[in-house]
């Protein structure tokens, strides 16, 4: 197992407020590692950071040795984060969703094969040409998902991917994510679930007021 | 019923505060200076909408002279009658679409679901949507009064006949308003008849299209020159039905004119109360609770939720996937672009692109150097506007278009390609046009166009991305083209044009060309860096 994601005294300042206090931590390759804290505790707001989707206030995150804002499209070609309430084109059907970002990260080999796999899965098919405003939170989920699977990387974020996912949702989850540990990724979840963090947890970690700490 | 009337109260309080509030008014604030300001706002509001209605007054005293010059009574009873006539049936046929009565989410979801009387509720809920329908033509009529009064007041109308000008303006006001609540409470009776119980009453369109059918006759007996029997009993009926309408323009008595618009309302809102016993209250908040949402941002202008709500609507459910081919899986972005586009493309849009040509062809066929820069400032406020369309609607997909491996600079060249292309065609095409017809040595700066307009679009889509934060991003939240970038716009513009304009023609082509691409640069360098740093400026 080899450090994939670093993180060093990564923090986020609202104003006054802080948000996430100076955090540094490593992810292993092959490596499932749950993040866990209340509600308000700072996780969207880690995730959004170790993302790039808002800028840090100090410190520094690099995937594979490139740093996310220096080396931005390699890490961008490396990384790959679900956010909890996931956002689409509004003109888009979900296929045409999964296309764009298989092309955009030059993963257009086999796509048709490989989408439909991937949708069916998901038991999203049926729904394939469906404009995604038209879905469910699971099913938006999911989406999301499908998005993120469609294309390659080496560290997979999901921010509480089970919050709107029933039963079957929930093993389909596990499955893929020990299927992905097994192909040496590094994932990093957060989840309120005590069981799905026994379940398939290597490591976790608690954030508790901005402060991430090991458990 | 207590509670239904304190609910309903809070709601038109917050309105009303609204409506205060663009006039710097706080409602809250109990101080003197305060009231004081009230009592000013009243009384200067009054005498502008007076000053603003005698304004309108000149022109509408001419337009009853050009309808009718013999008789402008009767031609202020036609308009009157035009624009009450042609609301109604809107309205009316609106009513047999959508209930009339607008409920809030909150309100479906708490007030809808209690055993209040539902008779009740309606008329609670009347008062505000009516006095809002009915200001308008309170000003119309008013308006029309005042036009007629322009016409029989010969003269200079110093300040000892103000209260004879004002009297036919207030005579045209005292019949509109029963009457027009009389026709509002028709509507209602109309939108609450068909939400009866779990009934589909569809035959009420039928006693609306009557209705229609009814008016039209009358104006066509109306304009006709024809005597046959059928014409002149439409005539004789039209008369008693607007005759509380004419005497509003007339000089004999009032009263009984005012009497019976005050009875038809009455009599209106008697049957509603009566109808609206077994309303359904649920399926009128299933069928109101878009259009409320979208009435409130509207009242806030909040466009882009509007645009999004139409957009969704318009889409529908599903569409045919759109084949990508070899050509553009290294121009995916560029592809998206065309695909959305395709898709929410509108009539009204191509507005827009008629404008930035006919701008181009304004700054050739003008005449001085004065009135050619005012157009090219339109022209870059429409090109701006245009150009940060698409960039706009990607950047309110934050976590999809962050996540590309796609560098700032190929990003912003992907964002403005589309519609770069086609503005600045239309502006070459509109700008060669006009310099071929007046043959004008303006025809040189057709080569800086091209450069111009990428100037305009890339300091646009920079002041758009300097002023997103990714916080609000994340929600979708996204900034709209702000002065500061129309500014910058204007600047980018202007230099290269007034290089071109002062120096000899030859010169002034080589040296307005190497600016423009400078700017560009520029821009383009600027915008890719707000970009990367898109939290740090």
């Amino acid at each position: 197992m080899s450090e994939r994601l670093v993180v060093k005294e990564l923090s986020k300042k609202y104003a006054s407020f802080l948000a996430l206090a100076p955090a540094t931590f490593s992810l292993n390759s092959a490596e499932i590692t749950v993040l866990s804290g209340p509600n308000g505790s700072g996780k969207t707001t880690l995730f959004s950071c170790l993302s790039g989707l808002i800028r840090q206030s100090g410190g520094s995150v690099s995937v594979s040795g490139y740093d996310l804002y220096r080396d931005e499209v390699e890490v961008r070609r490396r990384m790959v984060y679900v956010p909890d309430v996931p956002r689409f084109y509004l003109e888009l059907t979900a296929w045409e969703h999964l296309r764009f970002i298989a092309s955009a990260n030059d993963a257009d080999k086999n796509f048709d094969q490989r989408a439909q796999e991937l949708l069916t899965k998901l038991g999203l098919w049926e729904a394939k040409d469906l404009f995604p405003h038209n879905f469910s939170r699971g099913m938006r989920l999911k989406l999301g998902l499908a998005l993120a699977l469609i294309r390659p990387f080496e560290v997979l974020l999901l921010d509480e991917p089970t919050s709107a996912l029933d039963a079957d949702g929930v093993t389909l989850l596990v499955d893929e994510l020990s299927m992905l540990r097994s192909a040496g990724a590094t994932v990093l979840l957060s989840t309120h679930d005590a069981s799905l963090m026994h379940q398939i947890g290597d490591r976790q970690l608690v954030i508790h007021q901005g402060v991430v700490e090991e458990a | 019923m207590g509670a239904v009337n304190w609910l309903r109260s809070r709601q038109e309080e917050n309105e009303l505060s609204f409506w205060f509030s663009l006039a710097s008014y706080d409602k809250r604030d109990r101080s003197w200076v305060n009231r004081a300001y009230l009592v000013y706002l009243f009384i200067f509001l009054s005498a502008w909408i007076f000053a603003v209605l005698t304004l309108f007054a000149g022109g509408g005293a001419s337009l009853l002279r050009v309808l009718d010059s013999a008789a402008p009574a009767q031609a202020a009873l036609l308009v009157d009658v035009l624009l009450l006539g042609i609301w109604a049936l809107l309205k009316l046929w609106q009513a047999c679409r959508r209930s009339p009565v607008v409920f809030s989410e909150q309100d479906a979801a708490l007030l809808c679901q209690t055993p209040v009387k539902r008779s009740r509720v309606v008329l609670r809920w009347f008062f505000m949507p009516w006095l809002k329908s009915a200001v308008p033509f309170w000003l119309a009529a008013v308006t029309l009064g005042f036009s007629l009064a322009e016409i029989s007041m010969p003269g200079v109308i110093g300040i000892s006949r103000v209260g004879e000008y004002a009297g036919y303006g207030l005579r045209a006001w005292a019949v509109m308003l029963p009457l027009q609540l009389a026709l509002f409470a028709l509507q209602w009776i109309i939108g609450v008849l068909r939400l009866h119980k779990d009934l589909d009453r569809d035959w009420i369109i039928w006693p609306v299209l009557s209705a229609g059918a009814l008016f039209f006759a009358i104006l066509l007996a109306e304009f006709s020159t024809g005597s046959s029997p059928l014409i002149t009993a439409i005539r004789s009926a039209a008369n008693a039905l607007l005759y509380p309408l004419r005497q509003g323009f007339a000089d004999s008595a009032l009263l009984p004119a005012v009497a019976i618009g005050a009875g038809a309302a009455l009599c209106g809102l008697v049957l509603l109360s009566l109808v609206s016993r077994s309303f359904s209250l649920n399926r009128a908040a299933q069928e109101t609770n878009e259009s409320f949402k979208l009435q409130s941002a509207m009242r806030y202008g909040m466009v882009d939720y509007i645009t999004d709500v139409q957009t969704r609507n318009r889409l529908g459910i599903m569409h045919a996937p759109a084949r990508i081919s070899a050509f553009w899986e290294d121009k995916t972005l560029i592809w998206k672009d065309l695909v959305q586009t395709k898709r929410t493309f509108r009539f009204i849009d191509a507005f827009n692109w008629i404008s930035i040509f006919s701008l181009m062809l304004g700054v050739t066929l003008l005449p001085d150097f004065g009135s050619r820069a005012i157009a090219l400032i339109i022209w870059v406020i429409w090109v701006g506007r245009v150009s940060v369309q698409r960039i706009r609607a990607d950047l309110a997909c934050w976590p999809l278009i962050r996540q590309l491996p796609v560098s700032p600079r190929r990003f912003i060249l992907s964002e403005m390609a589309a519609s770069w292309s086609l503005t600045a065609a239309l502006s070459i095409l509109g700008f060669l046009i006009g310099a071929l017809i007046t043959r004008s040595a303006l025809i040189w700066f057709v080569f800086t166009l091209p450069v111009l307009t990428a100037d305009v679009a890339l300091i646009s889509a920079f002041d758009v991305i300097r002023r997103s934060k990714g916080p609000l991003l994340l929600n979708g939240s996204v900034a709209n083209l702000g002065a500061v970038g129309i500014l910058l716009g204007i600047l980018l513009a202007m230099l290269p044009f007034l290089i071109f304009s002062f120096a000899a023609v030859g010169v002034g082509t080589l040296l307005a060309l190497a600016a423009s691409l400078l700017l560009a640069l520029l821009a383009f360098t600027v915008s890719s860096n707000a970009y990367r740093n898109i939290d740090v400026l």
